[in-house]
């Protein structure tokens, strides 16, 4: 492919992968989306030497600044300046990609493109941010790679006019030589160790958050869970199988069928108005008091780690409420980073019991729950509350209370009641009523007295207000009422479609749970889960949990695992016991790594020292066989045969046998030695010098 | 011997230990600067909201500047440098140095380098660029370099850098690669006093071996001699080539006599006695050309001899050195035979002289020029 081809496609590719979560993440009004796209698409056929006129840039630069112009009105506006400032990356983005015509417009269009990775970070942490985060890394190296190339042959023709360099530069952008297959293969393998990287600061960079700023509000209000609900909102999300919760089954947990039917209590109503159900005016939050990251919702305070429980990943919603499935005791949450220091989540109840957590992060909830067995959660009904309150006109709901109830214990009355409710009434969860809303009318008589069909809000609203004529406390409680489990994954996944709403009636002492919706309970209903639907949830979960929800209670684990893992191994390979690490062992541990290090660094560094090494033994040995030579000469000379200079070694040996001379063999054994060691390679033998010596001195 | 020339090179001790220590040097490009302000900003944002994802682009944008640095290492590690200068140049005249890079690694090629020499501790502003150098592989090329400081020019090294892979960081690399240059005075645009020349023809008989007819000795023949003066005789006795070596034909002699002492330390005086060198360049060029035997006089204790094109190149080395604040010791030069040109004022002749008037430069020249 053309160099300035592979450019643009891969340039392109980058571009796309970084603006799609930022598009998809709700935050962007579509126009802008549908601005981008065509910036975009004209930006493919815009090519050189048309996006390099003068005239088109500038053109480019005076949209800029308008559309800078218009974003700096609408902050003045009181638009929010974050959203503001996406936008205007955005049209940027697009203007560039419109107007490139040299590599420092690849350039921009690069970092660009890391700015939007960079805003989808507070706009979204969706799955698409994941797919698209890998993606950009794996195409980061290659276009930076590719912008760089084009930025040198750049410089090298681009301003050479004399000798045709934008020739030359134009014919190099067309060539088909300059890149390679392997090229661009070799380039996105870079990508694996920026990956490496990525790990390692992700897992071992301190959490530390000082929170000057935060995250953009999501809008991910779930009806049902307000501060009001009417009897048709959960209506609203029955089609919406969105996960909203992730249950992480720990402990002893035996059966696992496909739908578990679990109450998960989230928000409470005490006060109904006509087709209105609200918390009523008491409405007092208090915090929860932890013991460390434990809130024991009863007096008993516990760790058992037979108890059962869920590991539960809760996705960020409004309002933040906390969802306990029935017969929670305990709740375990994970510290959050504050100001550098690892801090207890803040847990609130209201006065019907009902939990709430700050979400200063928009990324959800972390939590463990320990399943104790014990009644619903909330103070005890007072005069305070209105649980005993019934709606205006309802002469005909207490005749057909009475009808059903019978005659009987409190008991046999409440049972006559939820069989009366599930035998002559039927659920639908597709009941669409639109005068349901309707403040006038009364949605309640029409399900009990005409339609007698009604979803689980309305079978729950009859039943409270039924206990209510029989002077039981009673409330309506919303929340979910089963959840599926995810074979891939490992875990119950609890959908929106789940929610469900029923009574919670103060019998004896205590809340007690009442559900008079038929068919609620049954554990053989069909997973919508389809095998691709799991693998991708699995994948978001994994996502959340381990990405998006790491912080630094994480990390303490990551350590901590990792000391007991060290540890174990100790004990294994070693036999030691002792978890605390000795300054002798510290001490050794530390020269052998030093020991290895220095006996690396020879190793590498071994043909330079062998040469050095070599050198100095030769230059010792020939100043050695230098100096034996010079006390033989000074010998011979002594005894009147002093060798004259025009004469080699050789040659006054070779004399001096010819003379038949008593020194000659000595002589010969002498200037051997010293024309090896001296001109050759070889060296003095251990004692060889010494005895040498002796032999000349003895002479 | 000092340097000569207006301006020496300034010495920077701190930079060479540097480079001993550790030889290594890394800029930011345009785009690396605005690279590394996105990443401290992510930096920021990362540590002070704690939002994971953040920490995952500022991994990214670490880990491409990690990648990049160990990327640019192996493209300029375990790379060779060799050079070829000529030894003599002429200021402000363009030649050619050679430049030849090995690469010495077994596997990994080397992309993107650039090779920049360093000149009187300055680096140089052309650059050679190689695409690709692959294992094993040597590759050359020629860049043209002008020099305008009179005297010794010093290559210090070799700066070898690299962008690759990203062009966000240059990384450098100094090898220490030494070359000595002896910068000759330039051309001036003046002409050789020929009717005074001619009053010295014949009248001194020269000491310089050269293509004339009296002998002078038998030498070994070397490389580029001319066959047809091989001494066959001699050549059989002895076994090897000999050739006839006479001395050169001396068409005249002529005295240059030049005062290189500055009249003041103002830029204006030295520029002038560089005028008055370069006039006395000039000169020795021609004359020598002409066939004419010159002699050079600096001062009352140096005078050199030159009658052919080879050995002038000894006067304008001669030339070449002058150091003009140095020459103030040495006494005023005065020429000895009857004819000479006298360059600058305190020059003096024995005999008839000619005193040539040196045009004054439009422009001071300032530093090396390149």
């Amino acid at each position: 492919m053309k160099f300035a081809l592979t450019q643009k496609v891969a340039t392109f590719a980058l571009v796309a992968v970084a603006v799609i979560p930022l598009h998809l993440s709700e935050q962007i009004d579509l126009i802008w989306t549908f601005i981008f796209v065509a910036l975009y698409g004209a930006g493919w056929f815009l090519e050189p030497p048309l996006t390099r006129e003068p005239r088109l840039r500038r053109i480019v630069t005076a949209i800029v600044f308008t559309v800078l112009a218009i974003q700096i009105g609408l902050l003045f506006a009181g638009a929010p300046m974050a959203r503001l400032g996406m936008e205007f990356a955005i049209a940027i983005l697009g203007l560039k990609m419109c107007s490139r015509g040299y590599s420092a417009d690849y350039y921009q269009i690069v970092i660009l493109s890391f700015l939007h990775v960079i805003a989808a970070t507070i706009a979204t942490d969706d799955l698409s941010y994941a797919a698209s985060f890998i993606l950009f890394v794996s195409l980061s190296p290659p276009v930076l790679a590719l912008t760089y190339l084009r930025k040198e042959m750049e410089r090298r023709f681009a301003g050479d006019k004399e000798k045709d360099g934008p020739v030359m530069l134009e014919r190099l952008l067309g060539s088909k030589r300059i890149i390679s297959p392997g090229f661009i293969v070799g380039s996105a393998l870079l990508s694996l160790p920026v990956f490496f990287v990525i790990a390692f600061l992700f897992i071992t960079f301190p959490r530390i958050g000082f929170g000057l700023f935060g995250k953009l509000p999501k809008d991910n209000a779930t009806v049902g869970f307000g501060d009001e609900v009417t009897l048709s909102d959960l209506d609203l999300i029955r089609e919406d199988n969105t996960v909203l919760m992730r249950m992480e089954p720990i402990g002893p947990f035996k059966n696992r069928p496909a739908r578990l039917p679990i109450k998960i209590r989230g928000a409470v109503f005490e006060n109904y108005e006509t087709h209105t159900w609200t918390k009523g005016g008491q409405d007092q939050s208090r915090k929860l008091k932890p013991v460390g990251n434990n809130y024991p919702l009863y007096k008993k305070y516990f760790i058992k780690d037979k108890t059962p429980g869920f590991e539960v990943l809760l996705e960020s919603m409004e309002p933040p409420l906390l969802f306990l499935p029935e017969g929670t005791g305990q709740i375990t949450t994970y510290p959050e980073a504050a100001g550098g220091i690892p801090k207890a989540r803040s847990l609130t109840r209201n006065s019907l019991g009902a939990i709430q957590y700050t979400d200063k992060a928009k990324v959800g909830l972390r939590y463990r729950v320990y399943l104790t067995g014990e009644p619903p959660y909330g103070p005890p009904p007072n005069k305070q509350h209105t649980y005993l309150q019934l709606p205006p006109n309802s002469d005909r709901l207490k005749a057909l209370t009475h009808d059903l109830a019978g005659e009987g214990s409190t008991r046999q009355q409440i049972v006559g009641l939820i069989n009366g409710l599930r035998n002559n009434y039927r659920y639908s969860a597709k009941t669409k009523d639109s005068d349901d809303n309707v403040a006038e009318d009364n949605p309640l008589d029409r399900f009990l007295f005409s339609r007698k069909t009604g979803t689980c809000t309305h079978f729950a609203t009859a039943l409270t207000l039924m206990l209510r004529v029989k002077e039981i406390p009673s409330r309506v409680v919303t929340g979910f009422g089963h959840a599926y489990w995810n074979q891939i994954g490992g875990y119950y996944a609890v959908l929106k479609s789940s929610a469900h709403a029923w009574t919670e009636a103060y019998l004896n002492g205590k809340w007690v749970t009442l559900d008079a919706t038929p068919g609620s309970g049954q554990a053989t209903t069909k997973s919508p889960f389809s095998s691709i639907s799991q693998v991708l949830d699995t994948i978001r979960m994994r996502w959340h949990k381990h990405v998006v929800s790491y912080d630094a209670s994480s990390q303490f684990e990551i350590a901590i695992s990792l000391r007991e893992h060290i540890l174990r191994l100790r004990k294994h390979s070693w036999g030691i016991s002792n978890p605390y690490i000795s300054m002798r062992s510290l001490g050794i541990s530390v020269g052998i790594v030093l020991v290895i290090g220095i006996l690396i660094q020879i190793m590498r560094r071994w043909p330079k020292i062998n040469l050095a090494l070599r050198i100095r033994a030769f230059k010792r040995n020939t100043k050695e066989a230098t100096k034996l030579y010079v006390t033989l000469e000074r010998r011979l000379a002594r005894r009147g045969h002093p060798r004259p200079i025009s004469r080699t070694p050789d040659e006054h040996v070779r004399v001096l046998w010819t003379e038949n001379h008593s020194l000659a063999k000595i002589a010969e054994q002498v200037t051997k030695r010293y024309n090896e060691v001296r001109f050759g390679s070889s060296t003095f033998e251990s004692n060889e010098l010494e005895r040498l010596r002796i032999s000349i001195r003895e002479l | 011997m000092k340097t000569a020339g207006p301006e020496p090179p300034p010495k920077r001790p701190w930079l060479t230990l540097k480079r001993r220590i550790f030889p290594r040097g890394l800029t930011f490009t345009r785009e690396g600067k605005v690279y590394v302000g996105v990443t401290l900003g992510v930096g920021f944002g990362a540590i002070n909201t704690g939002n994971n994802l953040l920490f995952l682009v500022l991994g990214l944008m670490l880990g491409l500047i990690i990648v990049s640095g160990i990327l640019s290492e192996v493209s300029i590690r375990k790379i060779q440098v060799s050079r070829r200068v000529p030894r003599r140049v002429e200021s402000g005249v363009p030649f050619s140095v050679e430049l030849a890079l090995s690469n010495t690694k077994r596997w990994a090629a080397s992309f993107g380098v650039e090779l920049r020499d360093e000149i009187d501790n300055t680096p140089f502003r052309r650059r050679c660029f190689f695409l690709r150098v692959g294992p094993n592989e040597e590759r050359k090329v020629a860049y043209r370099c002008e020099l305008k400081r009179r005297g010794k020019s010093f290559f210090q090294g070799t700066i070898i850098s690299t962008r690759f892979p990203f062009g966000l960081f240059e990384k450098r690399r100094f090898v220490t690669l030494q070359d000595e240059i002896i910068v000759l005075p330039a051309r001036l645009e003046v002409s050789a006093p020929m009717p005074f020349a001619k009053m010295g023809d014949g009248a001194h008989q020269t000491v310089i071996a050269g293509p004339g007819g009296e002998y002078r000795e038998l030498r070994e023949m070397v490389h580029g001699d001319d066959p047809r003066r091989i001494h066959w005789r001699s050549t059989a006795r002895y076994g090897q080539p000999l050739v006839r070596e006479t001395d050169a034909d001396a068409k005249g002699f002529i005295e240059v006599v030049l005062d290189p002492l500055p009249k003041g330390q103002s830029n204006s005086a030295l520029d002038e006695v560089e005028r008055n060198i370069e006039a006395a360049g000039t000169l020795v060029r021609d004359l020598t050309r002409l066939g004419l035997t010159v002699r050079l006089v600096t001062s009352s204790t140096e005078s050199i001899e030159a009658n052919s094109r080879l050995s002038s190149m000894l006067l304008l080395e001669h030339l070449a050195l002058i150091d003009p604040l140095a020459s103030k010791v040495k006494g005023p030069p005065k020429g000895v035979t009857e004819a000479a040109v006298l360059i600058g004022p305190r020059a003096k002749a024995r005999g008839r002289a000619y005193r040539m008037v040196v045009p004054r430069s439009r422009n001071s020249k300032q530093g090396n020029g390149r």
